[in-house]
């Protein structure tokens, strides 16, 4: 399988010649388009609303755009703990595992500043405040309480999904802002060594664990996941209220659960629904997880 | 205090011996891994539980072993311990 394809130390050669700085994401000028869509129209919902005309359906486009790329600075909280975990675990151990780690914690320290500066530019020329979910360190808190197995496993899932979200809908998307499809492949070029990380540190864990413990990861994954439906489905709450906001219009009960629901429909199948459809997640979960396929199978159909 | 020699490298232990061997050297990190294995009243560790405690027992010597400690702490809980 081609994610594990590799060892540690082919990945910090990868990682040395994709690597990236920040400023080379914001260079001198970048600027956001807001004529232009965020998000690819294959990942958004909202444009099926037809009591929003187009200009409303970009707003609303960007606003998810915007919590799009807050969502992932969102997760990297917990990720960056987890990577310093698996490094520390190396020290005085294999030289390669423990450079590979270090840098998998870096780059997400570095991506996390990549998406603060984007969401200080979204904030500065949108015209209107747009609310995100709070306090990732207390999410990150949940999650990490999980077993570690399943907070890796949570972890490739979202590493796959970046992957797929910008190679299958970003990349080609001329109807994109040009700025948010850079930032999402900048964000792509490191990912992609990541989710290999994930899958060699996972094998390792997987290698040694019994029976019960993975169970028990199979159950703690699916608890995250559940959990972050509910964190998704607040997410898509906000949103409603930041496009009246942005708008200067007051929707009617009807109309407002409608753009929550299509928001909540969004979010569910990009975050959750493409990770347990995508292929290489699922022919990893069959190697080596294969009791969380039916599980797999069942949060498809809810997150489709 | 046992020796090397008596320590039944089963994964876990040949895992222990070559980390306090890389920071410690080859002597010194037999001796203190013989030293812990002695206190734990353990001949090798055979479950993450194990390594925790052997583990912990590092982190308390302080200096380079307490570094080892830490990091063996952290394996140790990555593969289950404690749960």
């Amino acid at each position: 399988m081609s994610i594990l394809t590799t060892d540690y130390a082919k990945v910090v050669e990868s990682s040395e010649r994709a690597a990236w700085r920040v400023n080379d994401v914001f260079p001198a000028g970048a600027a956001l388009d807001f004529q232009k869509w965020f998000m690819p129209k294959a990942m958004f919902a909202g444009n099926d609303l037809a009591f929003l005309n187009a200009d409303e359906r970009r707003k609303l486009n960007q606003i998810y755009g915007n919590a799009y790329a807050y969502l992932f600075y969102f997760v990297e909280a917990y990720i960056i703990d987890m990577a310093m975990r698996h490094a520390e675990a190396e020290l005085y151990g294999n030289d390669d595992n423990l450079r590979a780690m270090l840098r998998f914690a870096e780059e997400e320290v570095k991506h996390q500043q990549m998406f603060l500066r984007f969401g200080e530019m979204f904030k500065s020329s949108f015209g209107s405040e747009c609310d995100v979910v709070p306090n990732p360190q207390a999410v990150a808190q949940v999650i990490l309480s999980k077993t570690p197995m399943a907070v890796t496993l949570v972890t490739l899932h979202l590493e796959i999904i970046t992957q797929a979200h910008f190679v299958e809908c970003m990349r080609d998307d001329k109807d994109m802002d040009a700025q948010f499809v850079s930032l999402f492949r900048h964000h792509w070029m490191e990912e992609s060594q990541h989710a290999k990380l994930d899958a060699l540190e996972l094998t390792k864990l997987r290698r040694d664990a019994t029976p019960e413990m993975v169970q028990q990861a199979i159950d703690d994954y699916f608890a995250i996941a559940g959990a972050f439906a509910g964190l998704l489905g607040e997410q898509a709450k906000l949103d409603v209220v930041s496009l009246e906001r942005a708008l200067g219009r007051t929707f009617s009960t009807e109309e407002r659960q409608a753009i929550e629901t299509a928001q909540r429909k969004s979010y569910h199948r990009t975050f959750l629904g493409s990770g347990v459809t995508n292929t290489t997640f699922l022919e990893f979960l069959a190697e080596h997880f294969p009791g969380a396929l039916p599980g797999a199978a069942q949060a498809a159909a809810a997150f489709a | 205090m046992a020796a090397l020699t008596a320590i039944a490298p089963g994964g876990l232990t040949a895992h222990v011996l070559q980390r306090l061997a890389r920071a410690l050297g080859p002597d010194a990190g037999a001796r203190c891994a013989a030293e812990a294995l002695q206190y734990l009243r353990l001949d090798d560790l055979q479950t993450p539980n194990d390594l925790l405690r052997f583990a912990d027992y590092l982190v308390a010597q302080g200096g380079i072993t307490e570094a080892v400690g830490r990091a063996l702490r952290i394996t140790a809980l990555l593969r289950g311990a404690g749960r």
